[in-house]
């Protein structure tokens, strides 16, 4: 049954790769992009057994991320984009730059153990669990970086928002 | 590393090994089981569960008007009752009616919309409620044997109270709809007109902050289980008391247990109040129906729609609500228990019928919470914009990031002091156990 719906869920999430960047309308690329993120949520629960994971993926991905990318491009003028033509340059580079990428992901992939035959080897069920265990011990110093790195993003934007209004009121 | 240390490590993971085996009987069970078997009363418990929520919601219309009518000192619907004769019945017709209506009217399509989307949109929004169904349990997990032979299946069915039991329920339920956002966003940009745009842009914005204060509101109630699966969150509320009324309890009341419980329940009260009113906001009712505020927005994002397409929004709409309450029962009040042991034990001793039994039970606590939400749409006005987002960025997301901090800290001391509280305990050796594992 594995290998079936592995092959199911990588297939839809192809396909709607594919689509988010063949689609001219930017409203419909990011919906293939959030049908991509839950493809491969899907994928992280059924093949992997990592449910944790899986619905996390779709809660802060697929139910938030990607909404608030739907809010911005609904606020900007999508028109515009529907009729600008296709350049030959972009398609190089983005292709490229997808061919570094999965060379990384090679490498990487090849130097660490599989994740599925630890999963096999008889890893305990509750990966939530797991996952608290190893953020707050292995793992906890780069967790507190990330979560100061957001921490200076959302300062910045109250800092760029409030000069915006000082400078429209003055 | 110290060898008596090493020596209690594997001790203590022999210990958890040994544990989890004894927690999963149901899944030794259920292995016996054959898997077409399985399959077969999933399917059923699935075409139950959604008979009883798409029933649910036409009667939750029909009581949301009566009860509407009564606080206004009105009538309300009461003129159709039994199809094709005249006798009224209280209006219990209506819901009938309402549907057939919905289902026969012209799928009017406005040339200006964005086809496709238009057509998703509604699908969209009435699909991510249907599907948490299969994760609340609304009766106990005992296997069940039935009195009468079924031709080609066997008559035992594993885990009758709940369609899927999966680890992760409660986060299950706020990934799934959190993807409702979607269909409401989607209906109002499709529209390609202004009130169902502003309509989207306002749910979107509202629906991310509650969720956010929504999700925090939960953890304490992790916290003090020690678990997320929500049949366990259940049987945990059986033994120590509900969680948001911590007396309600089949033990007897002596102030050694119910100290702790009682400490508790300072955290899980607020965070209980925090969830409830974050599922007025996820389900886009008074006082924070802001996207569809007929005043202002005509219907909000649903202003372009007609026939079932209309009635799908309505129908989304209320099986989210049924099922924030179903949410809210199951988390806070006890589920599907009652402190009577007797009754608890329904299934071993009644067998499917206990099943149903509960069942009901289930239903009705469910029912009062549906009553609770129709009473405050019809006694309390709108928010302004800004003051709903103020409520949910600077006073709950605060709040239930506190209440997480007090409850860890009470969760601390009790344990310290020797309150007894086994989930707990249990939840911290397994973590010394994980800890051993990955160092070493």
């Amino acid at each position: 049954m594995e290998p079936i719906l592995f092959w199911i869920f990588s297939l839809g999430m192809i396909v709607a790769g594919v689509s988010v960047i063949l689609n001219r309308n930017p409203v419909a690329a990011a919906l293939s992009l959030a049908v991509t993120i839950v493809f491969l949520a899907l994928m992280f629960g059924f093949c992997l057994g990592a449910w944790f994971l899986m619905v996390i993926q779709v809660a802060v991905y697929a139910g938030a991320v990607m909404v608030l990318f739907l809010f911005i491009i609904m606020l900007l003028d999508v028109k515009e984009e529907e009729t600008r033509t296709r350049s030959w340059s972009y398609a190089v580079m983005g292709s490229a730059l997808a061919l570094f990428m999965m060379c990384m992901v090679v490498l990487v992939l090849r130097a660490t153990e599989p994740v599925k035959a630890a999963a096999d080897a008889g890893v305990p069920v509750d990966d939530a669990q797991q996952i608290g265990t190893l953020l707050f011990t292995k793992y906890l110093l780069p967790f507190e970086i990330t979560s100061v790195l957001l921490l200076v993003a959302a300062i910045g934007v109250v800092l760029l928002s409030l000069t915006h209004k000082r400078e429209s009121s003055s | 590393m110290d060898p008596t240390l090493v020596h209690a490590l594997q001790h203590t993971l022999h210990l958890v090994a040994q544990t989890a085996v004894e927690v999963t009987p149901a899944a030794d069970t259920a292995a016996q089981v054959p898997l077409l078997d399985v399959a077969f009363y999933a399917m059923v418990k699935i075409l139950i569960g959604l008979g009883v929520i798409l029933g649910t919601v036409s009667y939750t219309v029909l009581a949301e008007r009566k009860v509407c009518a009564f606080m206004q000192d009105r009538v309300g619907p009461n003129r159709t009752g039994i199809p094709l004769t005249n006798i009224p019945m209280w209006g219990l017709g209506q819901p009938i009616a309402d549907a057939l209506k919905g289902l026969l009217k012209e799928q009017f399509t406005p040339n200006h919309t964005n086809r496709f989307f238009y057509i998703l949109a509604p699908m969209l929004a009435v699909s991510p409620a249907l599907i948490t169904v299969c994760v609340i349990p609304f009766a106990s997990l005992t296997t069940v044997t039935l009195p009468f032979e079924i031709p080609f299946f066997g008559n035992v069915i594993p885990k009758p109270g709940v369609i899927a039991d999966i680890n992760v329920g409660p986060v299950f339920i706020f990934a799934i709809s959190s993807l409702t956002v979607y269909g409401i966003v989607l209906a109002g940009w499709a529209s390609n007109s202004k009130f169902p745009f502003l309509g989207g842009i306002r749910s979107s914005a509202q629906m991310i902050s509650y969720e956010v204060a929504m999700g925090l509101s939960v953890i304490p109630v992790f916290m003090v289980t020690g678990t997320m699966n929500l049949s366990k969150i259940v049987d945990y509320q059986y033994q120590h008391g509900w969680l948001a009324l911590p007396f309600i309890s089949p033990n007897p009341l002596d102030f050694a247990t119910l100290l702790p419980a009682l400490m508790l329940a300072l955290v899980l009260i607020p965070a209980f109040f925090i969830f409830l009113v974050s599922s007025f906001a996820e389900t886009n009712r008074m006082p924070f129906d802001l996207p569809e505020s007929e005043q202002e927005l005509v219907g909000g994002y649903n202003t372009e729609y007609g026939g079932m397409r209309f009635a799908l929004f309505f129908l989304g709409e209320y099986a989210a609500l049924i099922m924030s309450s179903a949410l809210l029962v199951t988390l806070f009040f006890g589920g599907w228990t009652l402190p009577f042991e007797a009754y608890n034990n329904l299934a071993q001793s009644w067998g499917i019928f206990g099943i149903i039994l509960q069942t009901l039970v289930f239903i009705t606590k469910v029912t009062g919470f549906i009553l609770l939400f129709i009473w405050v749409r019809w006694s309390t006005p709108r928010f302004r914009y800004d003051a709903l987002m103020d409520l949910g960025w600077k006073v709950f997301l605060p709040t239930s990031l506190a209440l997480i901090v007090v409850c860890g800290t009470m969760l601390a001391g009790i344990q310290h002091f020797g309150g007894g509280l086994k989930a707990g305990a249990s939840a911290k050796e397994k973590a010394t156990a994980i800890v051993a594992d990955v160092s070493r």
